[in-house]
């Protein structure tokens, strides 16, 4: 029975000074919410004080000042122009999703001749083929944001 | 060796490319001449597989084949999608726009047609299968204006995507199981474990996904409303390609990775065939639209073809193939009368078919000769297919199986020929002839010519089957 409270005064022991060693990895992130209460606080203060009281309209209490109305009906008319650029949004963006992976690959593969012919070749078509799809589409005038005007026609 | 055996593939994907472009950047406004280009191009492709353009051997670490079996595939969607362009440049005055990209399209759809033959993997799988039933969403419902297109392509959206969740899902459990997409791989797990547990769900789920694509029973729902409403080549397309691309990934998946539960799929394969062969023959014989009805002859037609599968010898494999050979002239024929008298009346109801004989007797005759073939009356091409199939499954001493067989063939000929007995024997609603282009007329002739010489010279195109038949099925 001499070796138990020997032993866990030993963890006891061990585990105290293994809480604060852990706790005081997150000092930054305290020291950080401190700082954004006293940003916040601040500006808060400071526009009371300083700021011009009186005129306040109810547009001055909405999320956005300028720009959308946050709360309305979901079934708006708005231009199909928004839905062409997002879906060559998320095309062009996919792209760039593959290019990193084998940016990333490329320089050690690029060492045997033979897998970094292979990937460069595979990356040229791939490219070659989104570029035939993003001249199509700027042929199309999809990347035109205003309505394309009609060239003249000659009399007949 | 590994690029060069995609030679044929990388053709049609920049064939389809160079017509996009051209589509792209010509003024005319008459985009026909790019169907032309697109079937001189697929001509051109053909030719080079032929004679020199195939490269064989198995690449990419083993995620493809390119065999016997991949080369009959690829030569028999080659020559579908030339008639199919041919078809829509006689249906291009009814595209309002974007002729152009529906030609470029059709030849992307090809090309995941293509791939579909050489898959020796679940990732390819799927890959090729996307290829082709993404571009049929944007096929189906090209007539953007007409509300049955758009119908056809949101139901074929949604089923299509269910069927390709379900083959997603049985794709993930098949990794989870064996840990590897590979058929071989596949092929090594079941013949150490035997099916059972999540591997065994997971086939059933793929299987699943690709009855969707070969419209079989009882993953049909989608087919009669999708090809009423599709535009007419698009409709030819799905009932030939695209099917002939399901059938190809059916028999790589079944001979390569499944043939370990070799026993398990043949029982299940013979009891959809014969579900598929009676639903299918049966809800034709109602029908008043010619499109609906032929949409339900190809659920038939996927039965028949189901049962030289569900034979599971060289020689029903070999009987299968030929039957899709003799299914694309035929089911084309009767596709190329249905864009002209769409041309002409305006609707696709079976009752303006009546009388057609005095109207125009070049496409009452073609119809005849496709619809004799699709009910398999000799000397058709139709007809020696299934015979084909008879004896391969009477080979196997599947007499019940031959039975439902019998009893579709019978059922079919009534409908068939009901279409036939209005063409000729009943009095046309308007006496105007109907006036047919050259395109189209030589077009016709041709099918016409085919149906009838693969069923009367069988013996190369036989022979040519069963070669990629024994090649698979060792």
């Amino acid at each position: 029975m001499t070796d138990f409270p020997l032993a866990f005064d030993a963890a006891r022991s061990y585990r105290r000074v293994n809480v604060s060693a852990e706790l005081s990895q997150y000092i930054p992130v305290g020291l950080l919410i401190l700082i954004a209460i006293a940003f916040a606080a601040g500006m808060l203060l400071a526009s009371t004080a300083l700021g011009q009281k009186g005129r306040r309209p109810a547009v001055k209490d909405t999320p956005y000042e300028c720009g959308m109305i946050p709360v309305g009906d979901a079934h708006m008319r708005f231009p199909v122009k928004f839905h062409i650029v997002a879906t060559l949004f998320i095309l062009f963006d996919i792209e760039v999703v593959f290019l990193y992976p084998w940016a990333v690959v490329f320089k050690p593969l690029l060492k045997d001749p033979q897998t970094g012919m292979t990937i460069f070749t595979s990356m040229l078509t791939f490219l070659g083929i989104l570029f035939v799809g993003y001249v199509y589409c700027w042929k199309k005038g999809a990347l035109d944001w205003a309505p394309r005007r009609e060239t003249p026609q000659p009399p007949a | 060796m590994n690029l060069s055996s995609l030679k044929l593939e990388m053709a049609t994907a920049g064939l389809g490319m160079l017509v996009l472009m051209l589509g792209a950047f010509t003024r005319r406004d008459d985009k026909r001449f790019l169907g032309a280009i697109s079937a001189i191009g697929l001509t051109a492709i053909l030719a080079w597989s032929v004679c020199c353009g195939a490269v064989m051997g198995v690449g990419f670490d083993g995620m493809w084949v390119n065999d016997a079996m991949a080369l009959f595939f690829k030569r028999l969607f080659l020559i579908a999608t030339i008639l199919v362009t041919v078809m829509s440049a006689g249906f291009a005055g009814k595209i309002e726009s974007g002729v152009g990209e529906f030609f470029a399209l059709i030849l992307f759809a090809c090309t995941g047609m293509m791939l579909t033959a050489s898959v020796n993997d679940f990732v390819m799988l799927f890959v090729s299968l996307e290829t082709v039933t993404i571009t049929f969403y944007i096929l189906t419902s090209y007539l953007r204006r007409q509300v049955p297109s758009l119908e056809a392509g949101v139901k074929y959206l949604i089923l299509g995507a269910l069927s390709s969740a379900f083959l997603v899902y049985g794709i993930t459990f098949i990794y989870g199981a064996t840990g590897g997409t590979s058929f071989s791989g596949l092929a090594e797990f079941l013949k150490v474990n035997g099916a059972g547990g999540l591997v065994l769900l997971g086939v059933m789920l793929v299987l699943a996904g690709l009855g969707f694509k070969v419209a079989s029973v009882p993953f049909h729902i989608w087919v009669p409303d999708v090809y009423q409403g599709a535009p007419t080549p698009v409709t030819a397309f799905l009932a030939v390609g695209s099917k002939a691309a399901g059938f190809a990934l059916l028999l790589r998946l079944l001979y390569g990775g499944l043939l370990p539960m070799k026993a398990t799929w043949v029982a299940l394969i013979a009891v959809l065939a014969a579900l598929t062969i009676l639903y299918g023959n049966l809800a034709a014989i109602p029908q008043k639209n010619i499109k609906r009805l032929l949409g339900y002859s190809s659920i038939s037609h996927a039965g028949f073809l189901l049962l030289g599968v569900a034979a599971a010898t060289a020689f029903g494999t070999g009987a299968a193939l030929f039957y899709l050979f003799a299914y694309v002239f035929t089911n084309l024929g009767a596709f190329l009368v249905i864009v002209c008298m769409a041309n002409a009346t305006a609707d696709d109801e079976i009752a303006s078919y009546a009388g057609l004989a005095r109207r125009s007797p070049l496409l009452a005759a073609a119809m005849t000769v496709a619809l004799v073939s699709l009910a398999g009356v000799p000397p058709m091409a139709g007809f020696f297919a299934k015979f084909l199939i008879f004896s391969a499954v009477i080979g196997q001493q599947l007499w019940w199986l031959a039975a439902v067989g019998a009893v579709g063939v019978v059922a079919s000929l009534y409908y068939y020929l009901g279409v036939v007995k209005a063409m000729y024997w009943q009095e046309p609603r308007q006496e105007a002839a109907i006036a047919v282009g050259l395109t189209m007329k030589v077009a016709l002739w041709f099918v016409m010519a085919a149906t009838l010489a693969i069923g009367v010279f069988q013996g190369p195109v036989v022979e040519w089957a069963f070669e990629a038949a024994r090649e698979l099925v060792k």
